[in-house]
């Protein structure tokens, strides 16, 4: 190759990194449990794993929004989710994307966990 | 001990047998092993089906004794989801792999000629059967018997509840284990000196194509129709990592064209076919460790580190044989200008695989920056668009220039002749579309679609005339394509991939989405289209409560259908899932969730996704046109 296409290349290689770079900035989001997302008070566009908390339901339905509480087992947060989720069931895992504001976290998206076998069933028996 | 567990052992030590058998063969030159073990392959895949019609018998007579029938079907089942839950979690799939991983290399021992190549080429891959069957009958056995017969099994996640799961899985993974088979014969190839690997290897990579692209189709459908979002791509783990073997697999299929005519790119095609293997490796093990969260969490469980081990064990070999061998690999340089047919095949590759690595990046970033920083950061869809939508663009335009520019060197007269009209088409189409009122990015992508699509109808204008010329008047415009079958094949393909690019814009770029409430009786108008709440129904069944708000579409001519959005809320598991209403047009669709009711008042969230159905059709033109590409030729036929 000769000298002038090295630099070519190289140039255009650079540009892309930087530019994947850049991406890759913007669109990274935390992946935190409860307790910790608690202890930061304040975060944007984190997800946030935890339980579900038996019985911390409410469907407000002139406005079709849910809210409920997720749990790491320390900590406990109040989550309020506009719309309706899949596959939701009090005490299964979940994962929320959205902001911590003031103690309240507003979810954009919930993932559910939901593994076909209940293993605490399971160990029931 | 169950029977089946049975022939599992016995396609294990049958598998080893003829591991031991294709080594020493091809080692010894002795064609008796080699035949000896060719037998064994196909006794291997007699046992691993038997073991695999034991598992389905399990599921249709309902014997809830065996836990892996039992946490995943139940007596409500219907057939078909009875037959589907075979591959509905991890022990199932290993096995569903293993066993038709059995059945192509039975496939290879019978159509393929019985030399050292397809000898060590089988060697291999019986190498990765023996891993998937080791897996099948100790941490993933899906086999194991309960100490006690339930009454009844706990039922299949509603979610997986979708003619999707019948189709899905088996597809992608009969892609997944059809491409160890390019993978064995590159590595067969490099050993033995042999460069024919690639020719051997194209049909069996276009067919496995087809599968895998099959799968990730029906995945991307299910997620439309099942998820409730009105999307069919998020940029989740497990669907870029059924991507990643596809842009390689992609890739290798051009590059090998370059080693066929040229003998050029010789290292980098196995560097693709090994890429290609372990990315299947990859998202096999993705899919079911539960290692990054996604949509595909069902049925999790913890061979994660093995299969990190397999891979990286795949690796260490791999390195050590190129690097032994690697004096042998020397390419002839096949580029000669900057701008030639070449440079743009070597250009589709570097795209095709920044794009992988790219996405991969992406995919085992929260893993990274755990081992970092300690807690996971997950990358969001932002970053793929931000570099994928790019990427797949300037692979669209290369599409189109590929045809344009000739081999070996650039000649301006010839390309200018050649570009002159697409290039009329798209600028037309550009301004055409910009004067009609649509945004600049509809303009852009309506002129980029006429330009490569012009580009190659007028290859196909003129090999037409051409072969009318030489045939002395035969205006079978059809004969055409038949006559260059892989030429034409992969045009068709390209003409898929120009649908699906349009549809992507036009359902990414200009969908809208409206939350309406809707009384009964009441009606609202958005778009033109008129949504009227004709009723709102409660049925209760053994298994499941369903509620379903009653809508009528009707737009100024009249009714254009009647849409029946639900929300089911099955008993056993106390789950809801929403099942949306989707009303299909060539132009555009309209999906309907239904968020949330009471009495007399439904909760709609209404989504006008225009183009959409361009992405299925494309997928219809990529299928057939490899499949032309796959057609043998007949004997008699001289080309």
């Amino acid at each position: 190759m000769r000298k002038r296409n090295k630099v070519i290349v190289g140039a255009i290689f650079t540009a892309f990194v930087l530019y994947a770079l850049a991406s890759l900035l913007i669109s990274m989001s935390p992946y935190l449990d409860v307790s910790s997302a608690v202890a930061r008070g304040t975060v944007t566009n984190v997800q946030i794993n935890g339980t579900i908390v038996n019985g911390s339901t409410v469907y407000y339905q002139n406005n079709n929004t849910l809210s409920f509480e997720i749990t790491d087992g320390k900590e406990n947060l109040r989550v309020i989710y506009k719309g309706r989720i899949n596959n939701y069931r009090e005490g299964i895992p979940v994962v929320v994307r959205g902001d911590l504001n003031n103690g309240v976290f507003n979810a954009s998206s919930v993932l559910v966990k939901c593994p076909s076998k209940y293993e605490e069933q399971e160990s029931a028996r | 001990m169950d029977p089946a567990e049975i022939f599992i052992y016995l396609a294990l030590l049958t598998s080893m047998f003829s591991f031991i058998g294709f080594a020493e063969g091809v080692r010894k030159r002795e064609a008796r092993d080699l035949s000896i073990a060719r037998l064994a392959t196909k006794i291997n895949a007699v046992f691993v089906t038997i073991a695999s019609v034991f598992l389905l018998y399990y599921f249709l007579s309902g014997d809830f004794n065996v836990r892996y029938v039992a946490y995943y079907s139940d007596r409500a089942l219907p057939l078909i989801y009875r037959i589907s839950a075979f591959w509905a979690g991890s022990e199932g799939s290993m096995l569903l792999w293993a066993w038709i991983l059995s059945l192509f290399m039975a496939g290879i021992t019978i159509v393929d000629r019985k030399d050292r190549l397809s000898g060590l080429a089988l060697g291999i891959m019986t190498s990765v059967e023996i891993f998937f069957l080791l897996l099948v009958s100790t941490v993933l056995n899906p086999f194991v018997r309960l100490d006690f017969v339930p009454v009844d099994g706990q039922g299949l996640n509603p979610l997986l509840i979708d003619p999707g799961i019948a189709v899905h899985p088996v597809t992608l993974f009969t892609g997944y284990a059809g491409l160890t088979i390019p993978f064995a014969y590159a590595m067969a190839g490099i050993l033995l000196e042999d460069e024919r690997w690639i020719f051997r290897v194209r049909k069996w990579t276009l067919f496995s194509w087809i599968f895998l692209t099959l799968g990730i189709a029906f995945g991307a459908e299910w997620a439309y129709t099942t998820l409730g979002w009105g999307g069919f791509w998020a940029w989740d783990p497990v669907e870029n990592s059924s991507l990643l073997p596809w842009l390689t697999s992609t890739a290798f299929m051009h590059s090998i064209m370059i080693q066929e005519a040229r003998r050029g790119m010789k290292l980098w095609n196995i560097l693709l076919a090994f890429g290609t293997f372990e990315f299947v490796i990859f998202g096999t093990f993705l899919t079911r460790s539960g290692v990054i969260s996604s949509v595909h969490s069902f049925g999790q469980s913890n061979v994660g580190p093995i299969f990190i081990l397999y891979m990286a064990l795949v690796l260490v070999v791999v390195a050590f044989i190129i690097n032994r061998k690697y004096h042998t690999l020397k390419s002839l340089d096949v580029i000669e200008s900057m701008l030639s047919r070449e440079s743009t095949f070597l250009l589709n590759n570097l795209i095709l695989v920044v794009g992988a690595l790219t996405i991969f990046w992406g995919t085992i970033f929260p893993l990274i920056s755990e081992a970092v920083v300690g807690y996971r950061i997950t990358v969001g869809p932002p970053f793929y668009n931000m570099i994928e939508i790019p990427l797949a663009i300037g692979l669209v335009v290369l599409m189109g220039l590929c045809i344009t520019v000739g081999w070996r060197r650039f000649h301006l007269k010839k390309f200018i002749e050649r570009v002159r009209y697409p290039a009329v088409a798209g600028i037309a189409g550009l301004l055409a579309v910009y004067m009609l009122g649509a945004g600049i990015i509809a303009s852009a992508g309506t002129g980029i679609f006429l330009f490569v699509v012009t580009a190659h109808l007028r290859q196909y204008y003129i090999d037409y005339k051409e072969f009318s010329k030489e045939s002395n008047g035969n205006n079978n415009p059809l004969k055409v394509i038949l006559r260059k079958r892989r030429r034409y094949g992969g045009y068709i393909v390209h003409m898929g991939i120009f649908l699906i690019f349009l549809g992507v814009m036009g359902a990414w770029m200009y969908d809208t989405q409206h939350e309406v409430t809707l009384t009964l009786g009441d009606s609202k108008t958005i778009q033109g289209y008129t949504f009227k709440l004709r009723d709102i129904q409660f049925n209760q069944y053994p298994d499941k409560k369903v509620w379903t708000a009653k809508i009528d579409v009707i737009d100024g001519d009249g009714s254009v259908g009647s849409l029946s959005p639900r929300i089911e809320e099955y008993l056993k598991t106390n789950q809801d899932t929403v099942r949306v209403g989707i009303l299909s047009s060539p132009s555009k669709d309209i999906y309907i969730i239904l968020e949330g009711l009471n009495r007399d008042t439904v909760f709609l969230k209404i989504k006008f996704i225009p183009l959409i159905s361009l992405v299925w059709s494309g997928v219809g033109f990529m299928i057939a046109g490899t499949i032309i590409g796959l057609l043998p030729k007949r004997k008699k036929e001289v080309v």
